[in-house]
């Protein structure tokens, strides 16, 4: 069974799209982190330890959220079943940043646990996964872009020996106030839902036309 | 300071150092447990609030063993930095 892609989303520069529609726009807020509180509330979540999280840990969660879009996948798959490969430009370089101001001063050296344990750019796909009730195949891979081929080639390859029956798969950056998330569902094609097929191409169409 | 001073303190310097952006300080009972039930704290909160009493109090948990009794609720916190506290 060839998987389908039944769903995408992408958050960047300040829009939520949707399969090509646009959800919700706001470009009057330049502060990332005001921005995506506004897209937890729009997408409905009421989960306390989002305020606890790193920015990229926010960024993949919301995303993830709306992708799923009230979907839950544990009753359709197994939910070691269901994986997720994500991309990732700058790892996690601000939160890195911030741990190190909390450490740059050694008259007032007060290392944060809390920054430090966000320091790991997997630790967003075990946020994702906390959340959704995931036990499947995960990777986290660092690109310099975009790279739809090595997407596609890794979540076919969980597919094709049976690892998974449904992927998040997608690219989950940020870098300051630069912020992009594209994430898409993929799922074991079962005749039962629409999408388009999971190809490299329709990774950089849906990517590029968002 | 008073303990009950030190308490409504401590309750808006654990919201702002724990990110707990759905409390308020009148919401957290100070004799609730903070850990488990009530405010549902976690090990690596707990952690924070080392940090937090180390850097704004100069308090340092020298015995680990006493973490326990220490964190049990916000009161027992103010107390614990009330009897510890050096002069200034």
């Amino acid at each position: 069974m060839n998987p389908i892609i039944t769903k995408s989303i992408r958050i960047h520069q300040g829009r939520v799209i949707s399969d090509g529609i646009t959800l919700m726009e706001n470009r009057e807020v330049n502060v990332f982190g005001e921005f995506i509180r506004l897209v937890y509330k729009f997408a409905g979540m009421s989960y306390p330890k989002f305020y606890k999280m790193d920015d990229l840990c926010k960024l993949g969660l919301v995303a993830a959220e709306l992708c799923l879009n009230g979907r839950e996948l544990t009753n359709e798959y197994g939910k070691d079943k269901i994986g997720l490969v994500v991309q990732n430009g700058s790892s996690t370089i601000d939160t890195d940043k911030e741990y190190q101001r909390t450490i740059d001063d050694r008259e007032n050296y007060f290392p944060s646990p809390a920054v430090f344990v966000y320091t790991l750019p997997n630790i967003m796909l075990g946020e994702i996964c906390i959340k959704n009730k995931i036990f499947g195949e995960n990777a986290l891979m660092i690109e310099d872009s975009f790279r739809a081929d090595s997407l596609h080639r890794h979540t076919s390859l969980l597919f094709g020996n049976g690892r998974i029956h449904a992927s998040l798969t997608g690219w989950i950056e940020l870098n300051a106030e630069h912020y992009d998330a594209f994430l898409c569902l993929v799922e074991s094609d079962s005749g039962k839902r629409d999408g388009m097929p999971f190809t490299a191409d329709s990774l950089g169409k849906l990517y590029q036309i968002q | 300071m008073t303990e009950q001073e030190l308490i409504d303190k401590l309750k808006e310097e654990i919201i702002k150092q724990l990110n707990l952006e759905d409390q308020k300080p009148e919401d957290i009972d100070p004799d609730a447990p903070l850990f488990g039930e009530g405010l549902g704290l976690d090990s690596i909160d707990a952690l924070e609030i080392m940090v937090l009493l180390e850097k704004n109090y100069g308090i340092k948990i020298e015995d680990p063993k006493e973490g326990k009794k220490i964190f049990f609720s916000v009161r027992t916190l103010a107390q614990f930095i009330l009897e510890n506290q050096k002069p200034a």
